[in-house]
């Protein structure tokens, strides 16, 4: 879904793109994040594997998730935002995949997730 | 209708995201047992799903590379190319089917041309035959390139625990608009 109607749909090179793997579930390794870049054939995204949890609970509290680390989430950045302390900053938008876990209308939908980034592409 | 039931979950969840493509790991945790190569083929079983109805679950298991790698589909469910994962132990074989949280645990037969043992879901237990129906693997073309790409390790950076490479990323893109995804690689 992101790729198709996300990053297929905005060709914008002001768009910078990070996927961070992480260790969530048993099956979870560097092998499996490399076969995992499949997912998003873009040259804009830059994958990451991480084998800790640490990153993912890091950003628990830019959007307001409890109860484990962030993940299978979407967040988004408007130019200028910059991270300076241990914290991430908070997205100036964010979709999921975490059910009940985090607001339903937050809840991933490629088409909304396209708009709010095309409304926050430098002119 | 475990089975039913778990798919549909599995949907829900993780699958969402990786349906778009084919997300298969390579077989971890074999065991030390002798039967690995035993085990190299093409297996299929009718799995039980109620009501009179059987879905054929199709194992494939071989060697990828110098590496042990196995998929399954569940074609009845639009499942197609997803991870196995095996582990034995002497006679004892035991496959974990991702997407399906399916653990089937049984012995190969005296002639090696099944396997006999027990699906385990959460909360039910159904009996599985897989019978060998090819003595190697028919692994897709898709299954295979990933497991290439798994072999691939400009494929990825890897981050410190605390993220300060993608700190430093994040920030040297501060002209731009991001898109950070945090995910699950399965």
């Amino acid at each position: 879904m992101v790729q198709t109607e996300v990053l297929s749909a905005i060709g914008d090179s002001s768009l910078a793109v990070y996927a961070v793997w992480e260790p969530i579930l048993r099956t979870d390794d560097e092998r499996s994040s490399r076969k995992a870049t499949a997912l998003f054939p873009d040259r804009r995204v830059t994958n990451y594997w991480v084998d800790s949890p640490d990153v993912g609970k890091a950003f628990q509290e830019p959007i307001g998730l409890v109860g484990g680390p962030a993940w299978d989430v979407y967040l988004v950045y408007p130019p200028g935002a910059q991270w300076t302390v241990d914290t991430p900053p908070r997205p100036e938008f964010f979709m999921h995949q975490l059910g009940g876990r985090l607001p339903d209308d937050r809840s991933l939908d490629g088409s909304k997730l396209a708009e709010a980034i095309r409304k926050l592409l430098p002119e | 209708m475990s089975v039913d039931r778990e798919l549909s979950a599995c949907r829900g969840q993780g699958l969402s995201m990786s349906s778009a493509l084919l997300l298969a790991v390579g077989l971890s945790g074999c065991g030390e047992g002798s039967s690995e190569s035993a085990l190299s083929g093409q297996w299929r079983a009718d799995l039980e799903i109620g009501d009179g109805e059987t879905a054929e679950l199709i194992v494939d298991l071989g060697t990828v590379g110098s590496r042990w790698a196995g998929e399954f589909d569940l074609l009845k469910y639009g499942v197609e190319n997803y991870p196995v994962e095996m582990a034995s132990s002497g006679d004892t074989v035991r496959l974990h089917l991702t997407a399906m949280r399916m653990d089937f645990e049984g012995t190969l037969s005296s002639d090696g041309k099944s396997l006999l043992g027990t699906g385990r879901f959460e909360e039910e237990e159904i009996a599985v035959e897989l019978r060998r129906v090819a003595p190697d693997p028919r692994f897709s073309e898709g299954f295979l390139e990933l497991e290439a790409a798994a072999d691939d390790p400009s494929l990825v950076e890897t981050l410190s625990p605390d993220g300060t490479e993608l700190r430093a990323r994040f920030n040297a893109d501060i002209s731009k608009t991001r898109l950070l995804l945090l995910l699950s690689p399965s």
